[in-house]
C-alpha cells in the first residue's frame, strides 16, 4: 500500500507543482524517485513532527498541498494539537500519511501500533479520513487527494506486501466517500463491512464461507469520515448478520462510526450488528502483525469460526 | 514631538484597556507589552495593504503568543482593516474577536494562536514557500518569552537555522515576566541571544517601547549577508503604559474594572 500511495504521488505530482512531501526522516527506499523526478518537492523535517506539522500549515497557507509522511503515530498523535488548531481550524490542504496502520509493525511494541487513530483523527472537524482496503483503493484516493482540494485528510495506509484485493471491474466503481462492494452475495445472508488492510481478512473469510456453500458480501470503507450513511442503513437493513472489521480499537472507530450513522435513520434491529475490533488495551506481548491478530481475534480463522458461531445461534 | 507610531500606540493601547475592561478579560498586561512592537511594524515595516488584505506578495505577520489578541484586533483596526466599532464586540457572546487571536471573519489576520509554541513553526512553512517561490514578502512572528518554554520553537529554530531562512524574522516580547512568576524563577532564559545564535539565528536586542531604536533595528533586515533567519529579542515592560500594571505579574490575569480602569485610563489620556 506504501508503494502504490507513492506511486500515485510520483505520477500525478506531474501537473501539480504545488506538491510538497514532508518527512519525518523516514522513508528509507521508498522516496527515493520522487525526490528523483521532484528534487524541489520533498523536504526532510527531521525527527521533529510539532514542527514538521506546522510547517505543512505554513506551506499550505501559502498556496502549497502537502503530505506529512511518516509512520504509524508520528504524523498524527504526536502532532496532534498542530493538526487540529493549525491545519484543521484553517481547513488547510494537508494530507497526515500514516504507514503501518494497525498492527503492521506489531513487533515494534505499542509505540508503534496505530490502534486508536481513526477515533481521534475522525473527532477532528474539517478532518477527512481515509483508510484504504488495499494496493488499488490506496492509488485511486492518493490521485483524488492530488487533483481535488479536499482540505486536511487523514491517510492511514499499510505498510508492504498488502494483496490487492479489487480486480479492474470492481475498482472502476471507486468513487470517494462511497462504500466500494468487492463481493456481492444475492442471499443477502451474511455482510463484512471492512476498513484498511482487514479486507484482506475479509476477503479470506469470504471463501474460505463459500466452501460450506455459505455466500457473503464484502464492503470496503474506506472512507471512514464523512461516513457513506446511507450506504450503512441500506446494509444494516439488507443482511441477516453484519460484521465490521478493522484493525483498530473497539472505541471510536469503524464500528461506532456505523453506529453514529443509525439514530433517526433507521428503526430495525442492530442485534445482528457484530463488531470485530480490538479490544482497548495495550499489548506488550511481541508479535508480528499475523500473530497479533491471531491473539486479539483478528485473524481470518478465528473470524471465520465467530461468523459460523453466530450463524449457527441464530438458527 | 511624537512621530506617527508612537501616536498610534497610544491609541492601541487605549483600546487594549477598554477592550479587556468591557470583555472582563485577561491579558492587558501581554498586550500592553507589545503595543510598540506592533505599532512600528504596521506603520512602518511591514508590506501591507489594509484595504487588500490578501494581496499574495504582503508580508505576513503572525502573532505566537495569541493571549494578546485584544492589541492585534486594535492594531488592525486602527490601520483600517476593519471598523474600529467591532473592538467593542471583543470577548462578547457571538462575536468572532475570541480573546485569543483567530482569523476567522477577521481581515489581517494571518493565524489563529492560542496554544503557544506553533507560530514559529507556521511561519518557517510560510517562509519556506516563499523560498520556494522565489517570493520575496517576508513573515514576522511575534512570541512571548514564556512561550520560549515550549519545545516546538526549537525544532522550528533548529530548521530555519539549517534551511538559512533569512526571509523569516522572529520577535520575542522579552519582558521577563510569565504567568505565574518571572521568566528566571519560571524556566530561566538565559543566556537567551547565545541559544539562538547556537541554532545559527541571527540577533539583535533592542529596547521593545522606542520606536526609533525598532525602526533603525528592523531597517537592517535581513540582519545577516549568509542567510541566517533573524531574531530580534526585544526588551520590555509587561504593562507598559499604566504604571500600577508594569512589571506586575497580577495584570497577566487581572481584569481591569472600576476605579483601576479609570486610573488606567486617565493615565494613557495624559501620555496620549
Amino acid at each position: 500500500m506504501r508503494n502504490s500511495f507513492m506511486r500515485a504521488l510520483e505520477v500525478f505530482t506531474s501537473d501539480h507543482p504545488e506538491i510538497i512531501l514532508m518527512l519525518g526522516d523516514l522513508g528509507f527506499g521508498v522516496v527515493d524517485n520522487f525526490k528523483k523526478l521532484y528534487p524541489t518537492q520533498i523536504i526532510n523535517a527531521g525527527v521533529a513532527e510539532q514542527n514538521m506539522t506546522g510547517m505543512a500549515a505554513g506551506l499550505a497557507l501559502s498556496g502549497k498541498k502537502v503530505f506529512t509522511y511518516s509512520i504509524c503515530n508520528f504524523t498524527t498523535l504526536r502532532p496532534l494539537e498542530f493538526l487540529r488548531n493549525d491545519v484543521a481550524y484553517h481547513d488547510l490542504n494537508v494530507t497526515a500519511v500514516s504507514v503501518g496502520g494497525g498492527l503492521a509493525y506489531g513487533a515494534l511494541g505499542i509505540s508503534h501500533h496505530a490502534t486508536e487513530d481513526l477515533a481521534i483523527l475522525r473527532a477532528i472537524p474539517n478532518m477527512t479520513v481515509f483508510a484504504p482496503g488495499d494496493t488499488l483503493e490506496a492509488y485511486e484516493i492518493t490521485k483524488c487527494i492530488i487533483q481535488e482540494n479536499l482540505g486536511p485528510v487523514y491517510l492511514r495506509i499499510g505498510r508492504a506486501g498488502e494483496a490487492t484485493i479489487h480486480n479492474e471491474e470492481s475498482i472502476s466503481h471507486f468513487k470517494l466517500g462511497k462504500i466500494l462492494q468487492v463481493k456481492a452475495d444475492q442471499t443477502k445472508s451474511v455482510a463484512f463491512v471492512s476498513t484498511g488492510g482487514m479486507l484482506e481478512v475479509a476477503s479470506t473469510v469470504h471463501d474460505k464461507l463459500l466452501e460450506l456453500g455459505i455466500d457473503s458480501s464484502i464492503y470496503s470503507v474506506h472512507t471512514i469520515k464523512p461516513i457513506d450513511e446511507q450506504k450503512i442503513i441500506e446494509i444494516f437493513c439488507s443482511y441477516d448478520f453484519v460484521f465490521s472489521l478493522e484493525e483498530h480499537s473497539i472505541v471510536g472507530g469503524l464500528s461506532s462510526a456505523m453506529l453514529e450513522c443509525l439514530p433517526g435513520r433507521y428503526d430495525g434491529r442492530i442485534n445482528h450488528f457484530h463488531p470485530i475490533a480490538l479490544p482497548s488495551i495495550f499489548t506488550s506481548l511481541v508479535g508480528d502483525q499475523k500473530y497479533l491478530r491471531q491473539r486479539y481475534g483478528l485473524s481470518p480463522d478465528l473470524i471465520y469460526k465467530k461468523v459460523l458461531e453466530t450463524i449457527n445461534l441464530k438458527k | 514631538m511624537q512621530t506617527n507610531s508612537e501616536e498610534f500606540a497610544a491609541k492601541v493601547r487605549r483600546h487594549v484597556v477598554d477592550m479587556t475592561h468591557r470583555g472582563n478579560s485577561s491579558h492587558v498586561g501581554s498586550g500592553l507589552s507589545i503595543v510598540d512592537i506592533l505599532s512600528v511594524l504596521y506603520n512602518d515595516v511591514l508590506n501591507i495593504i489594509p484595504k487588500e488584505p490578501n494581496f499574495a506578495d504582503r508580508d505576513r505577520f503572525i502573532l505566537s503568543k495569541g493571549h494578546s489578541g485584544a492589541a492585534v484586533y486594535a492594531t488592525l483596526a486602527e490601520r483600517g482593516y476593519f471598523p474600529l466599532e467591532l473592538l467593542k464586540t471583543h470577548y462578547q457572546n457571538g462575536s468572532n474577536l475570541s480573546g485569543h487571536v483567530s482569523h476567522k471573519g477577521i481581515p489581517g489576520v494571518e493565524l489563529s494562536t492560542g496554544s503557544l509554541g506553533h507560530g514559529l513553526s507556521v511561519g518557517v512553512g510560510m517562509a519556506l514557500a516563499a523560498k520556494l517561490d522565489s517570493s520575496q514578502w517576508r513573515t514576522f512572528v511575534l512570541l512571548s518569552d514564556g512561550e520560549c518554554d515550549e519545545g516546538s520553537n526549537w525544532e522550528a529554530a533548529l530548521f530555519a537555522g539549517h534551511h538559512l531562512m533569512d526571509n523569516l524574522v522572529a520577535i520575542v516580547d522579552y519582558n521577563k515576566l510569565q504567568s505565574l512568576a518571572s521568566v528566571k524563577e519560571t524556566l530561566n532564559l538565559e543566556p537567551f541571544a547565545d541559544k539562538w545564535k547556537s541554532f545559527g539565528w541571527s540577533v539583535r536586542e533592542v529596547d521593545g517601547h522606542d520606536h526609533k531604536s525598532l525602526r533603525a533595528c528592523f531597517s537592517g533586515l535581513p540582519f545577516d549577508d549568509n542567510g541566517k533567519p533573524n531574531i530580534v529579542i526585544a526588551h520590555t515592560t509587561k504593562g507598559k503604559g499604566v504604571s500600577f500594571m508594569e512589571n506586575n505579574v497580577l495584570w497577566h490575569y487581572r481584569s481591569p474594572q472600576g476605579e483601576e480602569y479609570r486610573l488606567a485610563i486617565e493615565e494613557l489620556d495624559i501620555d496620549a
